[in-house]
């Protein structure tokens, strides 16, 4: 669709990209960017103990406990990420549960990740094969055992991609946050813009911050996966 | 028939797989240094029958009991510590790929508080070096070739100190060169007196090392007895068709 009157359509080519306002940005973007990195590693470590007992509970069938973990993980999974971040935030002060505004955000992530890291272990679980749960059994080994032995090394080698794919969505869920007004990348970025109008200068930084810390969590995750295929290689 | 000897007895198993009955009444007994061969055609029950033996599938029906014990199928600790006196033998051998041979074969007995990690060791390498497997302590299980697995594997259930032995089809999934080093290291049990129960195609070595065997088909034993006669005179029309098939 041409523009009326000319024959081009025009592009305003004018915007002048500060680079010196990033760098007078620095500071608070360092704050932002440490609140990020602080909530996003916690939750994604305790969104990954949560997926190693829920898929636990779940391949050993515990009575009661298995039905709970499936209703968690079939309730997370089917509502937005932002819901369940105001039911955590807005909601549960009307039942008497306040949390601060770091340990709601903290809850949201972790319950957020944690249902799809139950799926992502169990599938894991499920990838090692029947032979070798009988073959423990056979042996006498606890299902304790077995786990540590056997499901948990085998496993979690199966579900690495998929829990690291999970952890990079926590992260960059964690910018959900901003909504609840915990100071941190994505709401520092916000209430810069909304000060000065520099709003390509400040979410073109933050969306590099992002790239950056997913690149380092990919890199650190990608070591824990060499280290955990170590023994399968040719040995010795 | 008394039970004092029989160290594991089944009485009128029932095992049904979503209304299939994989097995429909079945008494079987092993006694102490027996060797009972079981044979029949696929999907006959024979693979169910001795997981049931050791409680690796609950039954539906009927009773086994260890040592003179019933253990029911809903006892799941007290199945658990009897299977530490029964060892089994898979056809796909089974090992931990991520344990090394020698771990593979520690590990259950350091874990159930059998032997410490210097015994456990020197008992693992003492019965690697009697399966002819000495070298091969640290190695990786996809480093070795099928026989050596299975071996491993037998050496592993061994390592626990067993009263019986279970085996499934344990050359089953070998080539032909290597189904003999395995057979091998089973002749080595059974001339130590070994109590053991096999499932296996291979009749020579049937006829060869067994007490009894017995023809199991559609879920229930058809025929047993001594290996000439059950191989020489079988009565059941079944049995002849069967043996007619695979000999």
């Amino acid at each position: 669709m041409a523009a009326p009157g000319s024959g081009a359509p025009e592009f305003a080519m004018n915007y002048n990209f500060s680079f010196a306002y990033i760098g007078d940005s620095l500071p608070a973007l360092f704050a932002g960017l440490v609140m990020t990195v602080q909530v996003s590693l916690l939750s994604i470590v305790c969104a990954a103990a949560i997926g190693v007992v829920g898929a636990s509970i779940r391949i050993f069938d515990v009575p009661v406990l298995s039905q709970i973990v499936r209703f968690y993980v079939h309730v997370i999974r089917t509502t937005p990420i932002l819901a369940q971040l105001y039911f955590i935030f807005y909601g549960l002060p009307s039942l008497g549960m306040t949390l601060s505004l770091y340990w709601s955000g903290v809850l949201c992530l972790v319950l957020w990740g944690g249902a799809y890291n139950i799926e992502n272990v169990r599938g894991g679980f499920l990838a090692v094969s029947k032979g070798l749960r009988m073959a423990a059994d056979s042996l006498g080994l606890e299902r304790a055992q077995y786990l540590q032995f056997v499901a948990l090394p085998l496993g979690l080698r199966v579900s690495t991609p998929a829990m690291l794919n999970t952890s990079v969505s926590v992260l960059k869920n964690s910018s959900y946050l901003t909504t609840i007004g915990l100071v941190e990348l994505t709401f520092v970025a916000m209430e810069r813009s909304a000060m000065d109008f520099r709003t390509l200068e400040n979410f073109a930084s933050i969306c590099v911050l992002y790239l950056a810390l997913v690149w380092t969590l990919s890199y650190f995750v990608r070591q824990i996966e060499d280290h955990l295929h170590k023994p399968f290689r040719d040995g010795r | 028939m008394s039970d004092a000897r029989a160290v594991v007895s089944a009485r009128g198993l029932v095992k049904r797989y979503k209304g299939m009955c994989a097995l429909d009444g079945v008494d079987l007994e092993i006694h102490a240094g027996e060797i009972v061969v079981i044979v029949g055609p696929s999907g006959s029950g024979k693979s169910t029958l001795i997981r049931c033996l050791n409680g690796l599938e609950t039954i539906d029906a009927g009773s086994i009991r260890i040592d003179g014990r019933e253990i029911p199928s809903q006892a799941r600790e007290e199945w658990r510590l009897a299977r530490q006196r029964i060892g089994m033998v898979f056809q796909d051998y089974s090992l931990f790929p991520h344990f090394t041979v020698l771990r593979n074969i520690t590990l259950a007995p350091i874990r159930a508080g059998r032997l410490s990690p210097e015994e456990a060791d020197k008992t693992a390498r003492r019965l690697l070096e009697r399966v002819g497997l000495g070298g091969y302590a640290n190695a990786y299980p996809a480093e070795l070739s099928g026989g050596q697995q299975q071996r491993v594997a037998i050496v592993r259930a061994l390592a626990m100190a067993p009263e019986v032995m279970l085996f499934d089809e344990p050359t089953s999934a070998l080539d032909p060169e290597m189904i003999r080093e395995v057979l091998d290291v089973m002749r080595q049990l059974s001339s130590a007196g070994m109590t053991m129960a096999i499932v296996t195609h291979e009749m020579g070595f049937a006829r060869e090392v067994a007490d009894r065997i017995v023809f199991i088909d559609r879920g229930r034993i058809v025929e047993t007895g001594a290996p000439e006669q059950f191989l020489r005179s079988p009565r059941s029309p079944r049995l002849q068709e069967f043996l007619a098939k695979i000999l």
